[in-house]
């Protein structure tokens, strides 16, 4: 039996016996106001991520509506010559758009192959000791800064792709491309790996007894079951890509142009808002609005892509629970 | 003839395997080439010239020094604000609130943050904290950006670590009549604090690299003093370097490769830290 | 002794009784996301007893047993309609506290589960975040270790972490940490059925001494268990509360055939 000291808090056993009645009252004590305090702090910590939504939102229209005013969105959205600083200006933004969907995919065509066969090599194929090598090498790429990126496929990928393409520009979409690849190639390995690793082992068992080898079981199970999760994975990749902003801005170039051609110099959309920003295109005017137009756009592309993934990745991951 | 569709079949099979593992070393092959090309242009520049110098017209006179400095304020500043905010918005959203529709819309929007570009991070820096708080181009507007930035990315990793602390800590913290904030405090919090603090320690490393937002909100890319206070002026390594390999002189080319090697430095003491820290945290919890 | 005395005796004898009900149930019914798991449940726990609360699984038991401290308070989408009363007082009603009730009520869960501290913390960790005293914690500590039967294998490694100790020792642990805060009714949710047979015996013992003190309510998928441990028992099947009376009369004379059925194990 555990005698207790006279306290405050606790009733002795035999006066719990003389008054059985206990009577519960809500304390306001200190305790309780605590308890509310922190609450308080909390939410609004939490509501620090709504006011970032909504700052974003606000800063982009509060200049992209009068840049709207002053050009209509069907020139812009449709016309193909970009001079917004140059005169005669012209405010098509399509050679942006090509720019970045130029960049974007070539990184897809070296990501997506390069991404999923690495993440059914772990998944599937990669004993223990080798899994501690590739996936730290790949932990340590994913953190690797942007400039440094950008500064590789300047430095080194250009000169040497120019030992056998002798017309190849200084500033050229193709190193960037390929460099931005290898940026995504961890981010893709990685989703789709978590996607393949879902997969319930009974499948792959029972595919293996019935006497499928490695590559049947991974291509033709593992990864059509997680598709979802592995599409999901590429069009993240691609969205990282779209929103790049320094490896393109130091390799690929700042001449907006309405091409698909690798070899030649382009603008992406982040690289012609980091070059006005750099530069002295007075504040207010049009010119320098397009910036938070073309902001707008990214934002609107991004968020889309993100959105539309997300779902996807909610499906694949219902379908195991 | 099926012993004949076996063989092409074996055959197939340790192609797509050799093909496979091929690709994959090959991003770890990569990895040893750029970190190979980045030593060799730059280690010639790395001494302690090197570091206390500021940057220069004449390459051989330049030095990181501002932006060694300006990165330390930096991430200094953005720790002090995104660190407890990103904390306390993980811990309500986890612990204070029910999985209601409200709460999703907020998740969706977080999850939303997270893939936001970071230039867009940067106008929302511009507009906001350099136009309408009047901070103009100082480390501390950069920091309050950088803190948006990386915020969404604290809070999930402190949401994921507070859900691996399993349920039963807290059923028996409140079976003995502990409130949520006496029950978070004392058992909830000190179990997922190394995944909290790995994912502090990955989002600020991301920060560190960042270089957009700041060109965004103006960071100066000549800058030859370091920043005395909050309010001053600033650069950072990822700004210097940019600057540095923007140039045509392949001397500064060099230059910038001895940035990267500081930068990439930086990082690999922040994430061993990190690593120390955690071991000897779970250690503790054993 | 004449009629008039006889009748004084019983119904002071009746009083008797009555004031050692210490908890009841009226017409309990609680749902989770509207569907009923306890249907119109009224139970008189005697104190200073053992209740076990017996059934096949998923009928409920639990529960009930959660609903008497409170804890179903934290299930999403739990539902509850009549009343609680511990001594006289409604538990759900407007002005309680349910950290209060807790207090009073201390649970002990089915798979033990100590904080990740040392024993001492694990112990004095509840009553010290209610205002006791810090000079007597450590006496507190050990006192209730000799209550719950722990003392003597872990008086010289107090400091050590509770995770090292065995399962047995663990749900002991458990049920000192529950004796610490002194609660009047300590519920027990199936606390040897992630045990070894040996523990088991150990917490059995135990839980004799404890009802001198406190008043036992066991959630219990062992019939040997019930009938050997406790003093009335609760039969439940499928929500409702089918039978209820003392141990021995459930176990040899059961009023209800269901009761039957399943003591004599021919279901559940």
């Amino acid at each position: 039996m555990i005698k207790h000291s006279k306290l405050l808090l606790y009733d002795s056993p035999i006066e719990r016996k003389m008054t059985p009645k206990w009577i519960p009252h809500n304390r306001k004590t200190r305790r309780a106001l605590e308890e509310k305090m922190v609450r308080w702090i909390l939410f609004t910590c939490a509501l620090v991520s709504i006011l970032t939504t909504v700052g974003i939102i606000v800063s982009l229209l509060t200049q992209a509506i009068p840049f709207f005013q002053e050009v209509r969105p069907w020139d812009f959205f449709s016309g193909t010559r970009w001079s917004p600083i140059l005169i005669p200006q012209s405010f098509g933004v399509l050679p942006l758009v090509t720019g970045t969907i130029l960049v974007v995919a070539l990184a897809a065509g070296v990501a997506i192959p390069v991404g999923l066969a690495t993440a059914i090599f772990l998944s599937e194929y990669a004993p223990n000791k080798m899994r501690q090598v590739v996936k730290p090498s790949l932990e340590v790429l994913a953190g690797i800064p942007t400039v440094v990126y950008g500064y590789f496929a300047l430095t080194f990928v250009t000169p040497q792709i120019q030992n056998f393409l002798p017309d190849l520009l200084v500033f050229n979409a193709l190193s960037a491309g390929l460099v931005m690849g290898l940026m995504i190639i961890p981010m893709v390995s990685s989703l789709s790996e978590d996607a393949m690793l879902a997969v319930p082992r009974s499948l792959r068992e029972a595919a293996y007894a019935l006497g499928a080898t490695r590559m049947e079981v991974s291509l033709k199970v593992v990864v059509p079951a997680a598709l979802s999760g592995i599409v999901a994975a590429f069009i993240l990749g691609i969205s990282r890509a779209i929103g790049e902003t320094m490896l393109v801005t130091i390799a690929a170039g700042a001449t907006p142009k309405l091409t698909f051609n690798p070899l030649e110099s382009i603008q992406t959309m982040t690289a012609y808002i980091v070059q006005v920003s750099l530069g002295d295109t007075p504040q207010g005017g049009v010119a320098y609005q397009t910036i938070f137009a073309v902001s707008a756009l990214l934002f609107v592309i991004t968020l889309s892509i993100n959105i539309f993934s997300g779902r996807l990745l909610k499906r694949f991951r219902e379908v195991y629970e | 003839m099926i012993s004949r569709n076996l063989t092409n079949r074996y055959v197939i099979a340790k192609i797509f395997h050799g093909f496979c593992f091929t690709v994959a070393w090959s991003g770890v092959l990569i990895l040893g080439v750029l970190l190979f090309h980045v030593t060799q242009e730059g280690i010639q520049w790395l001494d302690l010239q090197f570091l206390s110098d500021f940057p220069s017209r004449f390459p051989a006179k330049a030095g990181i020094h501002s932006a060694l400095i300006g990165t330390l304020w930096l991430i200094s500043l953005t720790a002090l604000f995104s660190v407890p905010i990103g904390i306390g918005a993980g811990l309500y959203l986890e612990e204070f609130t029910k999985k209601n529709r409200i709460r999703q819309f907020v998740d969706l929007n977080i999850s939303n943050l997270a893939g936001v570009p970071s230039i867009v991070y940067g106008m929302l820096g511009l507009v906001i904290f350099v136009r309408w708080f009047e901070l103009n181009q100082s480390v501390l507007a950069g920091s309050l950006t950088m803190s948006l930035l990386i915020l969404p990315v604290i809070i999930i990793s402190t949401r994921e670590a507070l859900r691996a602390v399993p349920n039963t800590i807290r059923q028996a913290a409140f079976a003995l009549g502990a409130t949520r904030w006496q029950t978070i405090y004392a058992h909830v919090l000190p179990a997922a604090f190394p995944g909290i603090l790995t994912g502090i320690i990955l989002a600020l490393s991301r920060a560190i690299g960042e270089t957009a937002p700041l060109i965004m909100i103006g960071a100066l890319t000549y800058v030859a003093f370091v920043p005395d206070g909050p309010m001053d002026d600033f650069t950072a390594l990822p700004i210097q370097i940019f600057n540095w390999a923007s140039r045509p002189q392949q001397q500064f080319h060099e230059l910038a490769a001895a940035g990267i090697l500081v930068l990439l430095f930086v990082l690999l003491l922040m994430n061993s830290i990190a690593v120390f820290i955690r071991h000897r945290l779970e250690k503790k919890n054993r | 002794m004449n009629a008039n005395q006889l009748a004084n005796v019983l119904s002071k004898k009746k009083k008797e009784v009555e004031d050692k009900i210490v908890l009841q149930a009226h017409n309990l019914n609680i749902s989770y996301d509207n569907e009923l798991a306890v249907k119109d449940v009224s139970i008189d726990i005697p104190e200073h007893s053992i209740t076990a609360i017996i059934g096949p699984s998923g009928c409920g038991k639990s529960t009930l047993l959660r609903s008497f401290n409170r804890m179903n308070d934290f299930i999403l989408g739990a539902g509850l309609e009549g009343k609680v009363l511990y001594r006289g007082i409604d538990l759900y009603g407007k002005d309680v506290d349910p950290v209060e009730v807790r207090r009073k009520i201390g649970m002990v869960f089915q798979k033990p589960n100590p904080f990740p501290k040392s024993i001492f913390d694990n112990i004095a960790w509840g009553p010290l975040i209610n205002g006791y005293p810090k000079k007597g914690i450590y006496e507190l500590v050990e006192k209730s270790l000799q209550a719950a039967a722990l003392w003597g294998e872990v008086k010289d490694r107090l400091k050590s972490s509770a995770m090292a100790l065995s399962g047995g020792q663990q749900q002991r642990l458990c049920i000192a940490r529950a004796l610490a805060m002194d609660p009047e009714i300590i519920l027990m949710d199936e606390p040897c059925s992630a045990l070894d047979p040996v523990s088991t015996a150990h917490i059995e013992d135990l839980m004799f001494e404890l009802k001198q003190d406190y008043t036992l309510i066991i959630v219990t998928h062992n019939m040997q268990q019930a009938s050997r441990v406790s003093n009335f028992t609760a039969f439940f099947e499928s929500g409702y509360l089918v039978e209820f009376g003392e141990t021995q009369n459930i176990f040899t004379l059961p009023k209800n055939k269901r009761t039957e059925d399943y003591v004599s194990g021919r279901f559940g």
